[in-house]
């Protein structure tokens, strides 16, 4: 393989971002999105190290939020970091919120096509009180 | 001719005596004197003393010194002096003449020249110098032969004859006179854009035969020296006739007509007393369109928007017009953007998914440094709908992009544009919002409650979505959900259905595990926006504890299929 990759030292990966949003009961969220959706990156080099920036965005930044980025990405995920972290805040007064996605690819990577999946899940910081069953 | 006075009473033999004695007298004594002397004794002696014209004794000369090469401005003075003494001791006139003749006066008048008199002094006493000032004409050649000449002052004059001077420094004749150059008339060769060159043409010449050059004057006024008093435009170089000058205009330069006074001076800086001289003959600058550069959007980079939310994109642009960036010159700079299959000419009505008309944009503070300065740059500001086209790849335009042209227009309305050179895109923004609570309130155990509570799923960004649904049990200690002595309500005892009026029996079970499915909400396409209903149910098992439950569903927006939005 490494003789592959010496040779033909294009290769793909393909992650693919959605957006996640929990409800609740008697629960309504605000909107809440993600951008871009899809990070295709082609061509890449084993060793090559690529970084993209995703944005999370909301319409009502009455609250401040938690952000879980929750990867779903099999036998690349060790390729993955995320900055500043899987978890972050979304603060308060803020619409929009950045994070960085790198990816590292190893140097003995086989030549084929990586796919993965990314949530980015946003969690409000308070709860709705509940009716009770009668 | 002078003849001595003869005496009337004595006999012709006497005078004949008496004349030898005189000849005698004169070849040993005077020649000429005016004084009888009487011979002791009877013998009465007769001498007539004849007239003697004064002669030079110094001069003459003119004043100033005039040469071909350094002639007496026309109007000018010339001095002629010079000194006589006059052998009979008389006063004498001091007369320069054009020609070498000369009439001496009558009873104590001065003399007149045969020819052009061109001065004549006052009765001036022998030995002292004499003289006359003669002001230079129009008319006079542009060198001047002179005669000069001294006569006495007596009744019958007599004159010396004509000296044109002795000096070898320009003093002697002939006098030099320098005419002003004829200056028949100019002309600018037309309205001329900044950075170019304007041209003034004259109709002139010299008499005297000098070179004669064109000196054109931002202001009134030129120096003896053949200068602009004020600014010099521009300034030919010595010719013979009908000199030229070019001024280059400089860039920028307000579009305007300009004045520009015109002077002819000749080789030794003698203006031109034509009626041309000093005229306007203004110059014209024309209005040149701006020109736009330098155009950029969003800095170069994919745009990526705000879910529910306008996002603020920022064009530039470098606006350059040689009429000037400063002052009202350039009246506006306005900006579309737009999705590149619109095109620049199709984006003329605001459409929140492709087209952005008519952005006003403006000047950057300190880019425009003043009145020398052609180029500003500008900077607009458009809020972009959450719902515009997505432009990358599994979008509905993925060999499109975003671009912008910006317009400047100045005062005169002539306009210029310059179009994004490369596009940037658009990033695809899934996004949702939930607008309805579930709350199932208070369900009969054991009955179903058919999905009737509907909660809305909204697109916020600018992709169609589907859903993927998944939920929890619903517990009394939510989120342990401990089985023990508690009854918790089972995750599949929710239902949904995406139609409305299902029956509980015939809606979709709900699961822990997320489950596509094609709500197809379209994607949005205006400030309406798009959404889609999802409907709940529930059965309450018998058996199941009273008390308040709590659980959690989870929907997930993914984008569609383009064919789908």
């Amino acid at each position: 393989m490494k003789n592959i990759f010496n040779k033909k030292t294009i290769f793909t990966a393909i992650t693919t971002v959605v957006l996640f949003l929990l409800i609740k009961p008697m629960m309504a969220y605000a909107g809440f999105g993600v951008s871009p959706i899809n990070i295709n990156k082609e061509h890449l080099k084993p060793g090559a190290t690529v970084t993209e920036t995703i944005s999370v965005s909301r319409s009502n930044a009455n609250e401040s939020t938690r952000i879980t980025v929750e990867p779903d990405l099999g036998e690349i995920e060790s390729w993955f970091t995320f900055s500043p972290g899987k978890e972050f805040i979304f603060e308060a007064g803020a619409v929009r919120k950045d994070f960085q996605i790198t990816i590292k690819v190893p140097q003995d990577t086989e030549l084929k096509e990586y796919t993965g999946i990314i949530l980015s899940e946003s969690k409000k910081t308070h709860w709705m009180k509940l009716k009770e069953f009668q | 001719m002078y003849t001595p006075n003869k005496p009337s009473n004595l006999s012709r033999k006497r005078f004949l005596t008496i004349l030898g004695l005189i000849i005698l007298s004169t070849v040993s004594l005077l020649f000429f004197t005016k004084t009888f002397r009487t011979q002791a004794g009877d013998l009465n002696t007769y001498l007539t003393v004849g007239n003697a014209a004064p002669a030079f004794t110094a001069g003459p000369a003119e004043n100033p010194i005039s040469s071909s090469t350094s002639p007496t401005t026309e109007g000018s003075n010339v001095t002629f002096t010079a000194t006589a003494t006059d052998g009979n001791g008389e006063n004498y006139y001091f007369i320069v003449c054009s020609t070498n003749a000369v009439t001496a006066g009558t009873a104590g008048g001065a003399p007149t020249c045969g020819g052009t008199t061109y001065c004549t002094s006052t009765s001036t006493t022998s030995g002292n110098a004499a003289s006359c000032s003669y002001t230079t004409k129009s008319t006079d050649a542009s060198s001047n032969d002179w005669y000069a000449f001294v006569c006495d002052v007596a009744s019958s004059s007599s004159c010396s004859t004509a000296s044109q001077g002795s000096g070898t420094d320009g003093s002697e004749s002939p006098f030099y006179v320098n005419h002003a150059p004829t200056f028949t008339s100019a002309t600018n060769g037309g309205a001329v854009n900044p950075g170019s060159n304007t041209t003034w043409t004259t109709v002139a010449s010299d008499s005297d035969g000098n070179t004669i050059k064109l000196v054109v004057c931002a202001t009134a006024g030129i120096t003896a020296s053949g200068t602009c008093t004020g600014t010099t435009l521009c300034s030919s170089s010595l010719t013979a006739s009908n000199p030229t000058c070019s001024y280059s205009v400089p860039n920028p330069t307000p579009d305007d007509t300009y004045n520009a006074y015109v002077y002819i001076v000749d080789q030794f800086n003698q203006p031109s007393t034509s009626a041309a001289q000093g005229t306007n003959v203004s110059y014209t600058v024309n209005n040149v369109a701006p020109v736009v550069s330098a155009v950029t959007l969003n800095g170069g980079s994919d745009i990526t928007l705000t879910a529910g939310l306008t996002t603020a994109v920022t064009v530039t642009a470098t606006v350059t017009d040689n009429n000037g960036c400063s002052g009202t010159e350039i009246s506006s700079v306005a900006a579309n953007v737009y999705r590149s299959g619109i095109t620049n000419a199709g984006c003329t009505t605001a459409n929140g998914n492709n087209c952005y008309p008519n952005i006003s944009c403006t000047q950057v503070a300190g880019s425009c440094s003043g009145l020398t300065d052609a180029s500003a740059d500008y900077t607009c500001s458009v809020d972009i709908k959450y719902y515009a086209d997505p432009t990358v790849a599994d979008t509905k335009f993925p060999t499109e992009t975003w671009l912008t042209t910006v317009k400047a227009t100045d005062d005169d309305l002539s306009s210029g544009s310059a179009e994004l050179a490369s596009g940037v895109e658009m990033n695809a923004l899934a996004a949702i919002a939930l607008g309805t609570q579930i709350d199932y309130g208070s369900p009969t155990l054991g009955t179903p409650l058919d999905p009737a509570i509907e909660t809305a799923v909204t697109s916020t960004g600018n992709v169609g979505l589907d859903v993927e649904i998944s939920g929890t049990n619903m517990c009394t200690d939510y989120s342990t959900c401990s089985t023990v002595g508690l009854t918790p309500v089972t995750v599949d005892k929710q239902k949904y259905t995406l139609t409305s009026g299902t029956l509980y029996n015939a809606a979709t079970t709900l699961t822990t595990s997320p489950v596509q499915e094609e709500i197809n909400i379209t994607k949005v396409i205006s400030d309406a926006g798009s959404s889609k209903s999802i409907w709940w149910g529930i059965l309450v098992p018998t058996g199941t504890q009273a008390g308040s439950y709590t659980g959690k569903n989870t929907i997930t927006g993914v984008a569609s299929e383009t064919a789908e939005w």
